[in-house]
């Protein structure tokens, strides 16, 4: 294992629970992934709509920098994943896209190295029995509809990363923890990510039918791996609550935090405290914490 | 809905074009109605993800730039993934949104102000600054007092940086003249 870590700007400023929860993981796990030094956006969705080799040049940066530190990429958010795809499948065409790619960035950047999010890391190579066996404490009662959200699903193709409409690899991480993840249809509908801001009544309306249906089919708490997914669902929540007349009260953990939990990590290591919606009523009455 | 075809129009042109920016072939389609019916933005669009496809098939440029739908968009691809005939959905939005920027057609939503915004952040900084991104949307958009009120409970929970971070911002910036240039063919 040869990674080094790209947090994206959403982890150093918006999701700093997902970030504390993943280094948490990274050294109970005792694994060896630093972050890149120097690392730069992405572009996230902001570019492609308005300059397709910018949005494969700026991510082409990033992976110039784990090539000059001979490592892999380790991924959390599903956007960076996705647009770190893109440039190195850009880089890998070898045609023009690819030249004015180099040409812009300036230098040769090689496109042999791996990008990983961390829980195909989690579970392709480090194994969930190997997982199972670090586990401490039994998540048992806990219901959990497991959201993926598009990003990282879609497309196929491109992302590899599971199936595009039913996702399994969170809800394996999940089980893993004892918590039961509940069967739902809306595990990657798309939330209305960046709409967030321009369009937040759209986000609700979206919101809105994911929170409906993950309570509808059982869930207590919903588990997420996107840093945009999370904010849509959890700071938004009350908006939601207040537009529909609908309580929810539905917690939303990113995966990293439900497995922290079961290793035994403390809530405050996991960042349990910076969630909006507090799941600490929740695991009180689970006998959790 | 009833469709009029301009005799002028060229009906392969457009379809070409697109097949050049989106990387995939608009004449596949049979008007099933999949990428509709799985499109979480649907409701919000002015003409559906089939009717786009169905525009581009007969060469209606206008119809395709001038609408609101390439600007609701969010990309989730869950049209292409579904789309039985392999036509990529999400791609001729992007293409046609993309084309709708160079020509300077006024966008139909406050999107493109929050790009412009975001792009702006990376430009300076080398990453994003998100107070930085909500102020300048705001400001473009007119909506001033947008998301005002989550400032606090996001300071609250130290999920907000204040301070941007600088981060090799030159040789961004050096990207960003470069792409640019290049994309305006200069």
């Amino acid at each position: 294992m040869n990674y080094a870590y790209y947090p994206g700007c959403s982890l150093e400023s918006t999701s700093p629970d997902f970030h504390l929860s993943t280094q948490a993981l990274i050294d109970f796990l005792e694994l060896d992934i630093e972050e890149i030094p120097d690392w730069t956006c992405c572009g996230a969705s902001a570019i492609h709509p308005d300059n397709k080799l910018l949005s494969c040049s700026l991510p082409a940066l990033t992976l110039d920098a784990a090539n000059q530190e001979g490592k892999d990429i380790m991924v959390q958010c599903p956007s960076c994943y996705a647009h770190l795809k893109e440039a190195r499948h850009a880089l890998r065409r070898k045609d023009q896209l690819t030249e004015d790619v180099l040409e812009v960035v300036g230098k040769e950047v090689e496109s042999s190295l791996e990008i990983k999010h961390f829980s195909e890391i989690l579970v392709h190579e480090i194994g969930l029995e190997k997982l199972q066996e670090k586990r401490v404490k039994s998540l048992e009662g806990l219901k959990i509809a497991n959201y993926y959200g598009c990003v990282i699903v879609r497309p196929q193709k491109l992302m590899e990363y599971d199936d595009p409409e039913n996702p399994m690899l969170m809800d394996q991480l999940v089980s893993l923890t004892g918590a039961e993840s509940v069967d739902w249809p809306f595990k990657t509908k798309c939330c209305g990510a960046s709409n967030s801001i321009s369009r937040t009544d759209v986000v609700l309306d979206l919101t809105y039918e994911i929170l409906r249906l993950a309570k509808q089919n059982g869930a207590e708490a919903i588990s997420v791996l996107c840093p945009l997914c999370h904010i849509n669902l959890d700071l938004r929540q009350k908006a939601i609550e207040k537009r529909y007349h609908e309580k929810f009260n539905l917690p939303i953990f990113y995966y990293t935090q439900l497995l922290g939990l079961s290793f035994g990590l403390e809530p405050k290591e996991l960042a349990l405290d910076r969630l909006f919606v507090s799941p600490f009523p929740l695991l009180k009455s689970k006998g959790i914490l | 809905m009833q469709i009029n075809i301009n005799k002028d129009v060229n009906l392969l042109e457009f379809g070409e074009k697109l097949q050049e920016l989106a990387e995939t072939d608009v004449k596949k389609c049979y008007q099933c109605g999949k990428c509709t019916a799985g499109c979480p933005l649907n409701y919000l669009m002015d003409i559906s993800p089939s009717q786009v496809i169905r525009f581009c098939q007969l060469g209606m440029k206008e119809k395709v730039l001038n609408s609101r739908s390439i600007w609701y968009c969010v990309f989730c691809d869950t049209c292409s993934t579904r789309c039985p005939q392999g036509v990529d959905i999400k791609g001729v939005m992007d293409a046609s949104r993309r084309t709708a920027v160079r020509q300077k057609i006024k966008p139909k939503a406050d999107i493109r102000a929050l790009e412009k915004s975001f792009a702006g952040s990376i430009y300076s900084f080398g990453r994003v600054f998100e107070p930085g991104v909500v102020g300048g949307f705001n400001l473009r958009s007119g909506k001033l007092l947008h998301d005002v009120f989550l400032f606090p409970l996001l300071l609250l929970k130290r999920k907000i940086c204040l301070i941007p971070h600088w981060v090799r911002s030159s040789e961004v910036r050096g990207v960003f003249k470069r792409a640019r240039r290049k994309e305006r063919g200069l």
